[in-house]
């Protein structure tokens, strides 16, 4: 073989090396860049920053439409964090609910699915709560985050969001918004849970974050409800001899009075529009549940007894009431219209803390007698035997489609929406157009346009 | 003379049966030969009464027996010895009256009042659960629980029997607790039962005239104390909201964990009582400074690719020797994950 061969060779080799090697290197780049792209996703890099969105939340997904999907479809797998094990329950997660059905309660309907809907990611990192609040006309939903206490607000029409706050507060477990501002609570460095009541101004667009202003209350208040628009206040609990003592005051705290008292603990109280208080006991699974409604002068009067795992979502206007059992064979919701209306047993199994009412007209002359109507996130697979603990703890998350109740006919119908959510906290807007939710899954915030 | 004896025989014999069936109208205390039983005993409103007619002196199936309703009849006929009757509401008073006709044309009758009272019984424990937490605290070994019983006796006069005018007699498991029985005593405190294990604890109410009362009674279990392992987050705070799975892969490279031990005998997680026993690999490990029920992992060196950690979790209790809770967890730090969430849960 000739020099001039060997050396072609060569050349043709040290090329074939160059490349070789050249791919490799980009191939190793590629993964290592990968790697950190995910690390700093999980950091939070990338995501909009605390002012202004860039891009427009309202680009959210509908059903059978293109575009970008805020939230992927998500098939029921045990990846989501539902737990499986559970054989069926009696229920079902659409069950007949005739098997095991109390005999009381009459049977509600299921009429066919409405067109799809629309929906809004305002927030995808952690909220601790959030609001609707009505100025000047306007409707706008305000969030805390979690990690900064920070509020933000949302033009539902517009879909611009806007940080109203620049107060740093770390560690917000929970969020109350009312017509004044905003209550925050977290937990101090010493253990003990700190609230805070704030005072928010009207934000818009172009406004600047301000500070928070406001007071603290009294450390270790275990529970608080806003009173309603009516007479605004706060209804709140906190230990006192081992037991618990019901505190009704001003927003600020002042002028308290003790409005309930209790030698047990673990209640939860609800501050309605209407001035009724009731409180019920926390639930857990099996375990027999009480609520009652208090009287001023502190007697108590039942509004759902002895029921296991009992959860209530009282109406804020009248004595409709939604309520939830949960015992080992599974979850049953009910409804009634009234204190004097025969319960029903909805044909869908969820717990009463995944509804939210439609709020009545804010003018008492245009509301219309019998238009009860709540909107229930339901799981699409049977809990768990021990359900309620595994989804207070954060073991398992339910994979919920989103239903329409007639409370009063007790007729239900599915919304077509997808899915994915482990919702809870849901509130629906005054206009009734907008139902915001909390996604378990990593506590951001969703909006669910019901009607344009 | 003997038509005389005929004729005083006869007589003897007809003053005889006279006097025989004039004994049976005279039998003192047959006209309270009857009684009704009731059951329940003590009916909550809208509760369906079972009213039975009881005797020992008289043939029930073979009397004519009526049953009234504030003295309207209700209904009647040969043998109907029980009837049912639907509780009224709370502060109602119903009278029933049941009569039997015998043979011979004596009556008998009894009458009873079907007053409906409502009891519950509600409880709470002290165990432990962290701030915020959603649910009820469950009892378990080694905690109190504190029972309370709502009882609603209204008069048919009106207005209720007031919480210091009721007699409270408690009882576990069918025994009778007299100390802390007595007039007023609505509320009543006992130690959880033993692991796994349930007690029956019921109450019997009592106005003091003894025309009114109730009862009720509640099974209570004892849970064995779960611990859940969370992320610790700077800014989040303690991760309530997702508890670790028993395999969990994580991108950092470092995280905190905070070990949160439900219905434990405790006031806190990291309670004076509670000793909190590390592994990590099989290595015992201490924490350094903070609380003792958090654990900071990680720290690899980059370009080490993941570190695996096999985490396992002992806690006992300094006087309750019932106590029992511990947890395992196989941690990747530094892995990749295919999905937006922090934690990507690997299936068993």
């Amino acid at each position: 073989m000739s020099m001039r061969a060997y050396v072609t060779f060569g050349a043709v080799l040290a090329l074939a090396v160059i490349l070789g090697g050249l791919v490799g290197w980009y191939l190793f780049l590629h993964s290592r860049t990968k790697a950190i792209e995910e690390v700093d996703a999980a950091r939070g890099f990338g995501m909009a920053a605390p002012m202004a969105f860039g891009g427009n939340p309202l680009a959210g997904s509908s059903v059978g439409g293109g575009g970008n999907a805020a939230y992927p479809p998500s098939p029921v797998s045990a990846s989501r964090g539902t737990d499986i094990r559970s054989p069926l329950s009696s229920a079902g997660a659409f069950g007949d609910g005739a098997a095991g059905a109390p005999t009381a309660p009459r049977e509600g309907t299921t009429t066919a699915a409405s067109s799809p809907k629309r929906l809004i990611h305002p927030a995808r990192m952690p909220v601790a709560g959030f609001g609707f609040i009505s100025r000047s006309g306007a409707t706008r939903l305000y969030y805390a985050e979690r990690a900064t206490g920070y509020v933000f607000s949302v033009n539902l029409g517009g879909g611009e969001v806007s940080r109203v706050t620049n107060t740093l507060r770390p560690k917000i477990y929970e969020a109350l918004f009312d017509e004044s501002g905003v209550i925050e609570r977290g937990i101090a460095d010493d253990g003990s849970v700190e609230t805070f009541v704030g005072t928010l101004g009207v934000a818009t667009p172009t406004s600047t974050a301000i500070a928070l202003g406001g007071s603290p209350l009294e450390k270790n208040i275990s529970a608080i409800s806003i009173v309603g628009a009516a007479q605004p206040g706060i209804f709140y609990l906190r230990a006192k001899d081992g037991g618990t003592e019901g505190i009704i005051a001003r927003r600020d705290g002042a002028k308290g009075k003790t409005a309930f008292a209790s030698p047990l603990t673990d209640w939860r109280p609800y501050a309605l529009a209407d001035g009724r208080l009731i409180v019920a006991q926390k639930a857990a699974t099996n375990v027999s549940g009480f609520a009652y409604e208090v009287a001023k002068n502190g007697t108590l009067s039942p509004v759902a007894a002895e029921m296991p795992g009992l959860i209530i979502l009282p109406h804020t206007w009248v004595s409709a009431l939604i309520w939830s059992s949960s015992d080992a064979g599974g979850t049953a919701l009910f409804a009634r219209g009234s204190a004097a209306a025969e319960p029903r047993r909805l044909p869908i199994a969820t717990v009463a803390e995944k509804c939210a009412w439609v709020p009545p007209p804010a003018d008492a002359s245009s509301r219309k007698p019998g238009a009860l109507v709540a909107y229930c996130a339901v799981p699409r697979t049977p809990p768990s035997p021990h359900f309620l603990e595994e989804w207070y703890q954060g073991v398992l998350h339910t994979d919920d489609a989103w239903w329409r109740v007639d409370a009063a006919s007790g007729s239900v119908e599915p919304l077509k929406t997808s899915g994915g959510w482990d919702a809870r906290d849901p509130a629906i807007d005054p206009s009734g157009r907008f139902l915001a939710f909390i996604d378990g899954n990593d506590d951001s915030l969703w909006v669910l346009i019901l009607a344009q | 003379m003997k038509r005389c004896v005929i004729a005083v025989a006869c007589g003897m014999i007809a003053f005889t049966g006279a006097s025989v069936a004039h004994a049976e109208l005279l039998v003192p205390g047959l006209d309270r030969a009857l009684t009704v039983v009731m059951k329940p005993a003590q009916p909550r409103p809208g509760d369906t009464v079972h009213l039975t007619a009881e005797s020992a002196l008289i043939d029930i199936p073979t009397s004519d027996i009526v049953w009234y309703r504030g003295g309207k009849q209700l209904v009647g006929g040969e043998g109907v010895a029980s009837v049912d009757i639907v509780a009224g509401a709370l502060g109602s008073k119903t009278d029933i009256k049941a009569a039997v006709t015998m043979a011979d044309g004596a009556i008998a009758s009894a009458q009873i009042s079907i007053i409906p009272a409502e009891v519950n019984i509600l409880y709470t424990t002290d165990s432990f659960t962290p701030p915020f937490y959603r649910g009820r605290a469950l009892p378990s070994a080694g905690t109190v629980v504190r029972f309370l019983a709502v009882a609603r006796l209204k008069r048919p006069t009106g207005g209720l029997v007031p919480d210091r005018d009721i007699v409270y007699t408690w009882r576990r498991d069918g025994q009778v607790l007299g100390g802390v029985s007595g007039r007023g005593r609505s509320s009543i405190e006992i130690p959880s039962p033993f692991p796994k294990s349930a007690s029956v604890l019921s109450v019997d109410v009592r106005d003091e005239s003894g025309t009114l009362g109730g009862s009720a009674n509640v099974d209570v279990v004892a849970v064995k104390p779960v611990v859940r392992l969370y992320e610790d987050h700077p800014l989040f705070g303690i991760r309530y909201e997702r508890a670790l799975d028993t395999t969990t892969t994580i991108s950092e490279k470092e995280m905190t964990f905070a070990a949160v031990p439900y219905f434990a005998s405790a006031r806190r997680a990291a309670d004076n009582l509670l000793s909190y026993d590390w592994t990590v690999n099989d290595t015992p490990v201490q924490t350094s400074g903070g609380a003792k029920n958090e654990l900071t992992l990680g720290g690899a060196r980059e370009g080490t690719g993941s570190d695996r950690a096999h985490l396992t979790l002992s806690i006992s209790h300094a006087t309750n020797v019932f106590f029992d809770a511990a947890g395992a967890w196989n941690i990747v730090l530094g892995g990749t994950t295919d999905s937006q969430n922090v934690f990507r849960r690997s299936s068993q």
